[in-house]
């Protein structure tokens, strides 16, 4: 039987793909691709079918969330690499934290209240696959590993990224344009940049 | 500020002084502290058996590494069709920064 379904031809994989060959992880490469893939998807979604308010207005906040997600997945792929390289050392980069390994009872006052006597140690956390995306852009400010006036930016991204928490929103959303869409990629044409520059070159 | 102090008592027979920290709670409760010197350099035990760093180029690696095959085995095949150019449709959409994406990768 003959599919008469509608379909919004995008490019294949492998054009979106070369945007990211300097990235040697090969699942990161190809979730990479699949979300700039969705994220064409959903533009000539918006500009071939009449899209108006609610419905337009999601499709710009889709963009950005998988967007921010691409700018989440390099940056934290380039640090990675420089970390590896030695370009930035992880102690310096990453955030402190104060943990208990070790606590005593030094008086018990009543059931209820105690003084306990804790040993307390000051770590950095260790960068892992699940650092969060806030830790690694301070990371990269710290490091200066990339300038201050594109880490304000990506922050900002970052930020709208978050508004896909609906319970934290205090107004009904209606504030995202195709402005912001070429700002956010604007960003991410900066950011690929950057994070090739430590991949391939810096040493 | 809490000042460290020094108390002299007697243990098994000899004279010894040792540094205490206090600890005050109220005017009523202080608590002493007896600080010791720990015996090595180890500055605590290793709080969880998180994973070591990952190697940048093979953590998240599958044996086959190829990408293509790694989407058309989870998806069946790529939605996308060879031979579609979107640049010039990002253009004349006004999607210009999305046009310098592609046109970078090029």
């Amino acid at each position: 039987m003959e599919n008469n379904k509608l379909q919004i031809e995008v490019s294949d994989l492998d054009v979106f793909v070369q945007r990211f060959h300097f990235i040697k992880n090969e699942i990161l490469k190809s979730n990479l691709a699949i979300s700039m893939q969705y994220i064409a998807f959903l533009v000539k979604t918006e500009a071939e079918f009449e899209t108006t308010g609610a419905v337009e207005y999601s499709i710009f906040k889709n963009i950005i969330q998988y967007t921010a997600s691409v700018i989440e997945g390099v940056l934290h792929y380039g640090l990675e690499i420089a970390l590896a390289k030695g370009i930035v050392e992880e102690h310096r980069i990453m955030p402190k934290a104060e943990s208990f390994p070790e606590r005593k009872l030094l008086h018990q006052i009543d059931k209820l209240t105690k003084i306990e006597g804790v040993k307390s140690v000051k770590k950095h956390e260790k960068f892992k696959k699940n650092t969060q995306f806030k830790t690694v852009c301070d990371a990269y400010k710290k490091g200066k590993l990339i300038d201050n006036e594109l880490i304000k930016n990506i922050n900002d991204l970052r930020d709208k990224r978050n508004k896909i928490h609906l319970a934290g929103l205090t107004k009904v959303e209606n504030y995202y344009t195709k402005n912001d869409i070429n700002e956010a990629f604007e960003v991410v044409n900066k950011v690929i940049k950057e994070v090739e520059e430590i991949v391939l070159n810096k040493v | 500020m809490n000042l460290l102090a020094r108390f002299s008592f007697r243990t098994d027979g000899f004279n010894r002084c040792r540094t205490f920290f206090p600890l005050n709670f109220n005017e009523k409760l202080s608590i002493f502290v007896l600080m010791e010197k720990s015996k090595s350099n180890n500055t605590g035990k290793k709080i969880s058996n998180r994973s070591k760093q990952s190697n940048p180029n093979t953590s998240w690696k599958s044996k086959d590494n190829s990408h293509m095959s790694m989407i058309k085995k989870v998806y069946g095949a790529d939605y996308g069709k060879k031979g579609v150019e979107m640049n010039g449709f990002f253009r004349e959409n006004g999607y210009y920064a999305i046009a310098e994406f592609l046109e970078n990768g090029k």
